[in-house]
């Protein structure tokens, strides 16, 4: 049962690092006012490019990095048309997700057979050795690929960067008020565009770590709705970094349950009262396809938690989202 | 030198910009995309020819065009009717999953005839597709949760169910395939006339004269396009904005439920798992295109028809991916927003020297 | 440096499609005057000001400041210059602390990295280099310095204002206090009030204007924008007046008179007076005891607020802003939910109703914000005017809608209420009319329908001076007609010149009741602040809920 737990524990954390990149970008980006609904197409792009530029280069370091810089590219069409062109947001997203998703769909066919080795599993310097041997969590937390050690060390990074820096206080303000900032002399355009840019570079990284450490492969698709739960996990989160931690490992676990669910069978015995309607019933909610669709039920539920509890002040919606800004428009 | 971008907001469109707007957004959308043609080196032009005017020009091909324009009209419009009151079903394809279950169940285990029992299959899967956008209708409408991830999210709960579907309950034929079993003849959408174009399009005809009627005819729809607008003023004017957000999603649900029983029991003949090419994403684009009226959702969605017929055959000719329509749908409405934003406002760029007396110290930094 | 004034506008020119907002304006300010802006809404004052601080740019014209040439291309650039600026609307971001918000824009560097910090460890060299400093400026905050400067300021010019708090915390006073920090945190020499005291209680009007002549004494510029005369006469050195975009004049405010001004920014003999009948007055119309709501963020805003209306009578609530007076509106039409009390229209007990019920009953509502909850400004003309009657049976029955019908609807009330500008009703959006227009537009829908009551919140704030007379005499026509009106107005004038009887509200209770005739104005307005030995400020325990309620952001 131990093992079982370990095993379990360790693909939780490692299924939820491409959620703590993508929900840690868009914090960023919705911090400022833009919301970005092309998160999945742009973690499509960052998968697919980062393994070709692995497969063909052979450093999966420079795979990592060009999907960060493909995922900008793609969020640079949605800050030109949102916030220069003052487009509407969710069309923008939308249609940004669908040309990610045809894009590498038309481009990633021929490497599907592709193999790599991607991001080996490495323990934590320093100190990673002596602690890896802690029994169930030793394995899960210090024993894994680069940029699973780079998520968690970019939360309170965010933080800091969102809550203590200039910078971050200017963002703060463009998506608040964005009129307000700029009597301020805050440059909102710049503002936005910077983290537009930042929400892409970390989509393109989420995705290329999902190619390049979870799968070690690419397929059409593989995202799975993963960028979509990240904007969900983000309202959930508050709009804070270190709340987004706690959604990405709630989806981890079922991702990872998802995965491990052939391996599972549990049945009452046949004495136990009902079990003729128990047993059925437990083979439908253990079936692959039924688990399969956890992880989007347990966010709409999530999501419906989360909204219910706080009114939209409590829930800390940054005032100025999905609102275009233009001076002269009295 | 300084350049300078000026805008001034137009007070009057010109009547040719607003008429050439799809024209130049199409165009502009296949010129970027003959790039990616050219990346796999495919002559554009060729591909071009193939996709439009041989599927234009060739019966079989029109053919197939309205075929399958019918998933993508009754898809558009479950977009569609929900935007006319501010709300975005992004989960149309998996509300056609849902029709598409529940309308082949009706019609593997209801023994009657055809004229009964295939417009119970339409009501069963009107149903369904209604309740699977019912629910995040009714979590917006009561709650204020986000439609946009709801209706997204529980398309993969419906694709799921229907891959469970196939392997379960429903799974039927020989051997162990993941498919249901063939639907009897008596559920399956007669022909046309002979055209080889099922009924299935006259569903989608009936739908669009319907949302057009109740859109701009009745009171509802007066309700319909005033919440659209500012669901504050509609409050405040006694409208009930639950009751609307309700019923656009339940609308649009069963229009997409009508889609997936249409195409199960006019095209295919039994339950797959993701039978369908995207139907439901399309319908974004066409619903966008579309947006100015119910007509014009069934000629977006003729177009894509076109485009997704066109597309398969481009594939068969030239080995390119059929995605390649994604990337043209995508790009579309991308330059249809830029196309909006270059009519409501003219640019200028005028090239100016650098002023003399400038005040020192107003260099600006990030 | 020079002889000439502090700031010189010249002939400046702003056009917006179809109008021009300033036709060739010139304005002088010297050092350490307080220059009053008079004009009339739409007169152009707001226009000049904010190309003043670089957030619209001029079509023509010059701008000089301290003999020095003004070429703004941003608000940063006339920060640099030494221009700040109150908005009319605070610019104030109420989940930041008072600190931050004053900060924001100036990338305050953290201590440890500030060049003339002197406890910091780290080499002064290294802390002056310019790629350190300019990390530092973006990649740390420190507050600790400016809370300690902004916290001296508030001092220095006896205000009381805790450099922590946030700012939705802070009543309207502090607020603009803040407000004027920001600024005088910049060092600015020439500062900017857009119609300041619009948000203020006497009271407090009374103490910007002692801060104000602070200032002034130690060589600040100020231009005091402002449409009330009074304040011009009470506190400016000179004045400038501005009428449909264009220059009046400029004079001594010393050497004129109230009517001289009232006829330099109004263009001809105002004698703003309004024949008005007796009331017949009837049966009670609205019936509303022991009303109790809370406002958005769950606090109490309605505290047991008794009220009648008869058929015929206008009941003015006079009140400054924010003491729950859209609270009241909304409660009174069924748009707030209740937490106690009653509400009756005629004979029907409506408490908890829906606003569709309230409509039936024949209560109407002109609400405070014409374009977030009067109109839908993307949608015809057409659909804004029969917005509450489209349900109606002369527009066909059942579930089918007669849209010709509505089309004549709309253009009978266009063309008995004078809405301007439209030719087409189905093609005019709502939010393509002007401000007067529009109101017009939605008086006419709710009183078309002849109510019983009408509830009227703000109804002629930001209108021209034309509009504002038709909109009154319509009001009191409607009276004559047998409606009742709760008439909601920050404009005591207004209470005073259209009430039957005046209601002050101070903090979601009826503070005072009394009739124009009878009433004390000096007394309505120390009503409006909570009555004697207060002045404004919240109670001790109102601040502590808040704080108590509230979570930061950071």
């Amino acid at each position: 049962m131990a093992g079982f737990v370990a095993g379990l524990l360790d693909a939780t954390v490692r299924a939820s690092t491409v959620l703590v990149f993508a929900s840690l970008g868009e914090i960023i980006s919705e911090r400022g006012g833009v919301l970005n609904l092309g998160v999945e197409g742009m973690m499509l792009v960052g998968a697919l490019g980062g393994f070709v530029v692995t497969v063909v280069s052979g450093s999966y370091w420079l795979g990592f990095f060009v999907a960060g810089l493909l995922g900008v590219a793609m969020a640079l069409i949605h800050a030109f048309l949102t916030i220069s062109l003052s487009s509407d947001q969710v069309i923008s997203g939308i249609m940004l997700t669908l040309l990610g998703t045809g894009l590498t769909t038309f481009f990633g066919q021929e490497w599907v057979s592709e193999s790599i080795s991607g991001f080996p599993r490495t323990t934590l310097p320093l100190v990673g050795e002596y602690l890896v041997g802690i029994p169930v969590v030793g394995e899960a937390l210090f024993r894994s690929t680069a940029p699973d050690f780079i998520a968690l060390a970019l939360i309170p990074v965010v933080w800091f960067f969102l809550f203590r820096t200039n910078l971050g206080l200017e963002i703060i303000s463009v998506g608040e008020d964005p009129e307000t900032a700029d009597t301020m002399g805050v440059d909102v355009f710049r503002m936005r565009y910077l983290c537009v840019l930042i929400g892409g570079f970390f989509a393109g990284i989420a995705g290329a770590h999902l190619s390049l450490a979870f799968s070690q492969l690419w397929v059409p698709g593989m995202t799975a709705g993963r960028g979509w739960i990240a904007v969900a996990l983000v309202i959930f989160a508050q709009w804070r970094p270190e709340r987004a931690l706690i959604g990405a490992y709630l989806f981890g676990l079922l991702d990872a349950l998802k995965l491990r669910s052939q391996a599972i069978s549990v049945q009452v015995g046949a004495e136990t009262p009902f079990a003729g309607t128990i047993n059925p019933a437990l083979d439908f909610v253990m079936h692959p396809t039924i688990m399969a669709t956890y992880p989007y039920l347990a966010t709409i539920l999530v999501l419906f938690v989360t909204v219910v509890r706080f009114d939209s002040e409590q829930l800390g919606v940054p005032s100025a989202l999905l609102e275009a800004y233009s001076r002269e428009t009295d | 030198m300084n350049v300078e971008i000026d805008l001034t907001a137009r007070e009057d469109v010109p009547r040719w910009l607003s008429y050439g707007t799809p024209v130049f957004t199409i165009l502009m959308a296949l010129a970027v995309s003959a790039v990616a043609l050219v990346a796999l080196d495919v002559n554009p032009i060729a591909a071009y020819s193939t996709m439009f005017l041989e599927t234009a020009s060739d019966e079989l091909g029109l053919r197939q065009t309205l075929v399958k324009s019918v998933p993508l009209v009754l898809t558009g419009l479950a977009v569609y009717v929900p935007l006319r009151a501010g709300l975005w079903n992004i989960g149309a394809e998996g509300q056609l999953y849902a029709g598409a279950i529940a309308g082949t169940w009706v019609g593997l285990n209801v023994g009657a005839p055809s004229y009964v029992l295939i417009p119970l299959a339409l009501a069963a899967a009107g149903v369904a597709g209604g309740v699977w956008a019912g629910v995040p209708g009714w979590l917006r409408a009561r709650w204020n949760v986000n439609e946009i991830i709801t209706t997204l999210l529980l398309t993969f709960v419906a694709i799921e169910l229907a891959n469970y579907m196939v392997r379960g309950p429903m799974q039927g034929g020989q051997g162990n395939f993941p498919v249901s079993a063939l639907l009897p003849t008596a559920a399956l959408l007669p022909d046309l006339f002979g055209t080889g174009v099922h009924a299935g399009f006259v569903v989608g005809l009936l739908a669009v004269a319907a949302t057009y009627v109740i859109v701009t005819r009745t009171r509802v729809g007066f309700e319909v396009t005033f919440v659209g607008s500012n669901p504050a003023a509609a409050t405040q004017a006694g409208m009930s904005t639950v009751k609307v957000y309700l019923l656009v999603f339940l609308l649009g649900g069963a229009m997409a439920g009508f889609a997936g029983v249409n195409e199960i029991a006019g095209v295919q003949g039994r339950l797959r798992p993701e039978f369908s090419p995207g139907y439901g994403f399309t319908a974004i684009p066409i619903a966008l295109l579309g947006r100015n009226g119910a007509f014009q959702v069934l000629l977006a969605a003729l177009f894509f028809a076109l485009l997704f017929v066109g597309g398969s055959s481009m594939e068969v000719v030239y080995g390119v991916p059929a995605a390649l329509i994604d990337v043209i749908q995508a790009l579309i409405i991308l330059f249809l927003i830029t196309a909006e934003f270059i009519k409501s406002y003219r640019v200028d760029v005028t090239i100016e020297r650098e002023p003399n007396d400038r005040p020192a110290g107003t260099v600006g930094e990030v | 440096m020079t002889d000439g004034p502090f700031l010189r506008m010249e002939d400046v020119l702003k056009e917006f499609p179809g109008v021009v907002a300033n036709d060739e304006v010139d304005l002088a300010v010297g050092r350490g005057e307080i220059h009053g802006l008079l004009g009339e809404n739409g007169a152009g004052k707001s226009t000049l000001m904010k190309i003043l601080y670089g957030l619209y740019a001029p079509d023509g014209g010059e701008i000089r400041l301290d003999g020095r040439r003004l070429d703004l291309d941003s608000p940063q650039d006339a920060i640099e210059r030494g221009i700040g600026m109150v908005h009319q609307h605070f610019m104030l971001i109420p989940r930041l602390t008072v600190a931050e918000n004053v900060v924001l824009g100036e990338r305050e560097p953290s201590a440890l990295f500030r060049a003339e910090s002197e406890d910091s460890w780290l080499p002064e060299s290294f802390r002056e280099n310019r790629v350190v400093s300019g990390l530092a400026r973006r990649f740390s905050l420190g507050l600790d310095v400016p809370e300690q400067r902004i916290a001296d300021l508030a001092e220095e010019y006896g205000f009381d204002i805790d450099v922590g708090a946030s700012i939705w915390q802070l009543n309207v006073g502090q607020q603009q206090r803040v407000e004027i920090l920001k600024a005088l945190y910049r060092d600015v020499d020439l500062l900017i009030l857009d119609e300041p005291t619009a948000v203020l209680t006497p009271n407090e009007a009374e103490r910007l204007f002692d801060t104000l002549e602070r200032l002034a004494e130690r060589g600040l510029s100020i231009v005091f924008i402002t449409h009330k005369l009074k304040e011009v006469k009470a506190i400016t050195d000179r004045v400038t007046v501005l009428r449909e975009g264009e220059n009046v004049g400029t004079v001594d405010t010393s050497s004129v008179s109230r009517a001289d001004l009232a006829r330099m920014m109004v263009g001809r003999e105002v004698l703003f007076q309004i024949d008005k009948d007796p009331a017949e007055i009837g049966d009670p119309v609205l019936r509303a005891e022991n009303l109790r709501a809370e406002d958005e963020r769950g606090i109490e805003a309605l505290s047991g607020v008794d009220l009648t209306v008869r058929s015929g009578e206008i009941v003015g609530i006079a009140g400054v802003s924010g003491n729950g007076q859209s609270e009241l509106a909304e409660a009174l039409v069924g748009l707030r939910e209740l937490t106690d009390g009653r509400v009756a229209i005629a004979d029907a007990d409506l408490t908890g109703a829906s606003p569709r019920r309230f409509i039936d009953e024949g209560v109407s509502f002109v609400p405070e914000d014409r374009l977030e909850y009067g109109c839908a400004e993307d949608l015809s003309v057409m659909y804004n005017a029969t917005m509450k009657d489209f349900r109606d049976d002369r527009f066909g029955g059942g579930y089918f809608l007669d849209y010709d019908e509505l089309e004549t609807y709309a253009e009978t009330l266009v063309e008995e209420f004078d809405v301007r500008g439209v030719r087409d009703t189905t093609e005019m959006l709502a939010g393509d009319l002007s401000g007067g227009n529009l109101q017009k537009l939605i008086l006419a829908r709710e009183l078309y329908r002849d109510p019983r009551l009408l509830v009227a919140n703000q109804p002629t704030r930001g209108v021209d001076v034309g509009a504002i007379e038709f909109l009154r005499e319509t009001i009191l026509d409607q009276r004559e007609a047998g409606t009742g009106v709760v008439l909601i107005s920050e404009d005591l004038d207004e209470i005073f010149d259209l009430s039957d009887r005046i209601l002050v509200i101070y903090e979601g209770e009826i503070a005072y009741e009394t009739t124009p005739t009878e009433a004390d104005r000096k007394r309505v307005g120390l009503e409006m602040t909570g009555g004697e030995g207060t002045d404004g400020e919240p109670t001790a325990d109102s601040a502590d809920q808040a704080v108590a309620d509230g979570r930061g952001d950071s």
